[in-house]
C-alpha cells in the first residue's frame, strides 16, 4: 500500500464535486462581504452600568455624610454652642463648641490644616486621626454602615467629653486638665466665668485658644484619665534629670527640690538664691507663668523673663524647663535669707492674664545659707560660647530683648506690671518698673548705691517710651524705634555693656 | 499582506479574496464534501468558512508559504475541521455514517473493472469507517487533501512528530484492512 495507492483510493472515494459558477459566485460574495463596524452595545452597556452603579454609590454616600454632617451640626448648635471661631496666624480655622449633653461636652474643630507645611506637630490635627478617635462620630458613622470617609470633605469636629462637673466657683486654684502628647496639648480649667481651652498644637507660641462662656457660668473639670480617653496617647517621657541637674548645679549652690511631679499643675524642679538676693527657678511648668514671689521676710520679688536664657540653656528642650529669675523688688528689705518663698503665679495667657486666679505655692527654704552664685558665668555656659554672643546672652539675659521677645502685648505688660508693682496706679507705664530692675543691678553690680542710673533711666524712659511709640509690637515681632535704640544704647553703655 | 488586502482592499483590489478562493476553496471544498458528503450542506459549509475568513481576516496567518507548509492552506482546512465537526453535532451525529453514495468520477473502461472498483471502494469505506476517528481524520488530510505533516500538525493541534507517528498507525491499521486488495493492485 503505496501514498499512491492511497491517494488515489481516497481521491476515488471522496471526489471533490465540482464548483458550480453560481457556487463559485456564492463563495466570491461571502469572501467580500463588507460587514458593518461592530458597535458593541454589550461593552456600552456594561460601562454605563458600571457608571451608573459607581455614581449612585457615590451620591448614596454623598447624601448619608451630609446627613451625618447635619447631625453633627444639629447635635452642636452652633448659634448657642459655638464658642468661638478663629483664624490662626497659620490662616488655620479654629472652632471650639460646647454642648451641655450628659455633662459638659467640647469640642474642637478645624480645617485646612494641610495648608501648614512643614508642620509636623499637625499630624494629630488631620481630621481623620481626630475621627477615629472620637466616639460619637464613631457611633454615627456605624450607623451609616461603618463608613469612615477617607478624605472627609466635612469640617471636622472632636468632641470631648467630660461627665464630671465641679462647680468651683469659690475656690482659689485653677483647677484645669492637661491631655499631652508630644505635638498636642489640650487642657481646660474653669475659673469663676472662665472656660478656656488651650491648644498648643502649634509650637508653643503661646497660640491658644481662650473662649468665654459668657452666656452662662460654666464650670468643667476632668480627670486625666477622662480627657486621655479622647486624646492620644501620650508617648513616655524620659525626664532627663541628669539634664536639668547639670545646668542647675552650675546654677545653684544649693537646690531645693520641692514640689514634685505629683504636683501636677506646677512643677518646680530646683530652686535657689545667689548673694544678692535673686531666686532662681527651674520649672517645668507649660501653663503657668511665675509673675512674682513673696518670701517669709516679707519681700517681694518680680519675674525678669528669661526665655531665652532657658531656651539656649536647654536647647530644645525649652519646653520641658523654663528659668525663672525673680529679683527682689524692696532693696531696702534687710538681705536676710528667706526660709521659704511663695510664689505667685498666673496663667500665662494674655487674653487672660489678670482675670484667672493666682495660684500661691510655698517653697520652704530648709537652710539659711545663700550661697554667692556666679550666675551669668554658670548660666551662659550653655549658651553661645563667643564673646559677643555671650554679651548678647547677657543682655537678653538682663530682661532686655528677652522682654520683647516673650510674646507678650504691651497691654499685658502694662496690666502685669499694675498688677505686681502696688503703688503704680492705672495707667501708669511700666517702664519705672524696669528702670527700677536695671537700677537694681546696676548698683548691685557698681556696688554704687548712688549710681546715676536711675536718672539714665528716667531719660531713657523719657527719651523712648514717650507716647508709647516704642511698644510697636506684633505678636513676636519687636519693633524698636530709633529713639529706644538709642535710649538703651545709653542705657547699657552707663552699666557698662555695649549694646549689640 | 493578503490577509491585510482582503480587509482594506477597495473594489479595485477584490481580485485577493478571488485569489484566496481560487487557491483555496476546492480544497476546503473537497474537504467539507469528504467529512460531510455531497451537497447543499457541503457547499454552504464551505462557504462559511470563506465567510468567517472575511470577517476575521486578521486571523489568516500571512507567513510566506512554501511547499511543506502553507499557514494559510491549514489554517482554512482547521477552520472547515471545526465548520464539519459543528455540522456534525447539530445533526446530532456521534460518529460519520457512512456517507450516500458517492458520485464516482473515476473513468470506467470496461463494467468489469467498474464492477472491481465499486467492490473495492465499499471495501475501503468499510475499512475507513472502522477506523478511529483521529485516524481516519489523518489519513483525509494527507492523502486526499495532501497536507504536510506540518500542516496536519496545524489543524490537528498535534505537533509533526505526533502526526507521523498517528498516520503512522493509521496506515498499519488500513493495512490491515485492506492491505491485500492494496497490495493486489500494486
Amino acid at each position: 500500500m503505496t501514498d499512491d495507492n492511497l491517494h488515489d483510493a481516497l481521491t476515488g472515494l471522496y471526489p471533490t464535486p465540482p464548483i458550480s459558477p453560481d457556487l463559485a459566485a456564492r463563495a466570491f460574495q461571502a469572501a467580500t462581504r463588507r460587514h458593518k463596524p461592530r458597535v458593541w452595545p454589550g461593552r456600552l452597556a456594561v460601562a454605563g452600568l458600571a457608571l451608573t452603579v459607581w455614581g449612585g454609590v457615590a451620591l448614596v454616600n454623598r447624601v448619608r455624610l451630609s446627613q451625618l454632617y447635619l447631625e453633627l451640626e444639629s447635635a452642636t448648635p452652633r448659634a448657642e454652642a459655638v464658642l468661638a471661631q478663629e483664624t490662626l496666624p497659620t490662616g488655620e480655622q479654629q472652632l471650639v463648641y460646647l454642648r451641655p449633653k450628659d455633662g459638659w461636652s467640647l469640642a474642637l474643630g478645624d480645617n485646612a490644616v494641610s495648608e501648614t507645611k512643614g508642620e509636623t506637630t499637625l499630624t494629630y490635627y488631620k481630621p481623620w486621626n481626630w475621627l477615629v478617635r472620637t466616639k460619637e462620630i464613631k457611633s454615627r458613622s456605624r450607623k451609616l454602615g461603618g463608613i469612615y470617609p477617607p478624605g472627609f470633605w466635612l469640617r471636622p469636629t472632636v468632641v470631648l467629653k467630660t461627665r464630671k462637673i465641679t462647680a468651683q466657683v469659690d475656690e482659689l486654684s485653677m483647677e484645669f486638665t492637661e491631655g499631652i502628647n508630644h505635638q498636642r496639648h489640650v487642657f481646660w480649667y474653669d475659673t469663676r466665668d472662665h472656660f478656656i481651652v488651650r491648644d498648643e498644637t502649634y509650637d508653643m507660641a503661646n497660640r491658644w485658644l481662650i473662649h468665654r462662656a459668657t452666656s452662662e457660668k460654666i464650670s468643667v473639670a476632668a480627670t486625666q484619665k477622662q480627657l486621655s480617653a479622647f486624646l492620644p496617647k501620650p508617648a513616655p517621657k524620659v525626664l532627663d534629670r541628669a539634664t536639668y541637674r547639670k545646668g542647675l548645679l552650675q546654677l545653684a549652690g544649693e537646690t531645693f527640690p520641692v514640689m514634685g511631679d505629683k504636683a501636677g499643675q506646677f512643677n518646680l524642679l530646683q530652686a535657689s538664691l545667689n548673694d544678692k538676693g535673686e531666686v532662681f527657678l527651674l520649672v517645668r511648668n507649660y501653663y503657668f507663668q511665675i509673675t512674682g514671689a513673696v518670701d517669709d521676710t516679707g519681700r517681694r520679688y518680680v519675674f525678669c523673663p528669661t526665655y531665652p536664657i532657658s531656651r539656649g540653656w536647654f536647647d530644645g528642650e525649652s519646653r520641658d524647663a523654663s528659668v525663672y529669675w525673680l529679683i527682689p523688688l524692696d532693696e531696702s528689705a534687710p538681705r536676710t535669707a528667706p526660709k521659704s518663698l511663695t510664689l505667685l503665679s498666673n496663667n500665662r495667657q494674655e487674653a487672660d492674664f489678670w482675670t484667672a486666679r493666682t495660684r500661691a505655692v510655698t517653697i520652704p527654704f530648709p537652710t539659711a545659707k545663700c550661697p554667692a552664685l556666679p550666675e551669668w558665668t554658670v548660666a551662659l555656659d550653655s549658651v553661645p560660647q563667643s564673646p559677643r554672643q555671650l554679651e548678647t546672652a547677657r543682655l537678653l539675659a538682663r530682661g532686655n530683648e528677652a522682654f520683647w521677645d516673650n510674646h507678650s502685648t504691651p497691654e499685658t505688660l502694662q496690666r502685669w506690671y499694675e498688677r505686681l508693682v502696688p503703688h503704680a496706679k492705672a495707667g501708669e507705664p511700666m517702664i519705672p518698673l524696669m528702670a527700677q530692675i536695671w537700677l537694681s543691678r546696676l548698683q548691685a553690680e557698681t556696688g554704687d548705691a548712688k549710681a546715676s542710673y536711675a536718672t539714665l533711666a528716667k531719660v531713657a524712659h523719657r527719651e523712648a517710651f514717650r507716647g508709647g511709640e516704642a511698644l510697636q509690637y506684633h505678636y513676636g515681632t519687636v519693633k524698636r524705634s530709633p529713639r529706644w535704640r538709642a535710649a538703651t544704647s545709653d542705657l547699657w553703655k552707663a552699666v557698662g555693656l555695649p549694646l549689640d | 499582506m493578503v490577509r491585510k488586502a482582503l480587509w482594506t482592499a477597495p473594489v479595485v483590489q477584490a481580485t485577493t479574496p478571488t485569489e484566496l478562493l481560487d487557491r483555496y476553496f476546492p480544497l476546503v471544498l473537497g474537504y467539507v464534501s469528504a467529512r460531510l458528503g455531497p451537497g447543499p450542506e457541503a457547499e454552504d459549509t464551505a462557504i462559511a468558512v470563506f465567510g468567517e475568513l472575511c470577517l476575521h481576516p486578521k486571523r489568516l496567518p500571512n507567513s510566506t508559504p512554501t511547499e511543506a507548509d502553507d499557514p494559510a492552506r491549514a489554517y482554512l482546512v482547521g477552520m472547515a475541521r471545526r465548520k464539519v465537526a459543528l455540522v456534525l453535532r447539530l445533526r446530532g451525529r456521534r460518529r460519520e455514517q457512512p456517507l450516500e453514495e458517492p458520485v464516482v468520477s473515476v473513468s470506467v473502461a470496461t463494467p468489469e473493472s467498474a464492477a472491481l472498483g465499486g467492490e473495492s471502494q465499499e471495501q475501503l469505506r468499510a475499512a475507513l469507517a472502522r477506523l478511529p476517528e483521529l485516524q481516519r481524520e489523518v489519513l483525509l488530510l494527507k492523502y486526499r487533501e495532501e497536507l504536510s505533516l506540518i500542516e496536519i500538525g496545524q489543524v490537528l493541534g498535534k505537533k509533526p512528530n505526533a502526526v507521523g507517528q498517528l498516520l503512522h498507525r493509521a496506515r498499519e491499521a488500513l493495512r490491515k484492512e485492506v492491505g491485500d486488495y492494496f497490495d493486489d493492485r500494486r
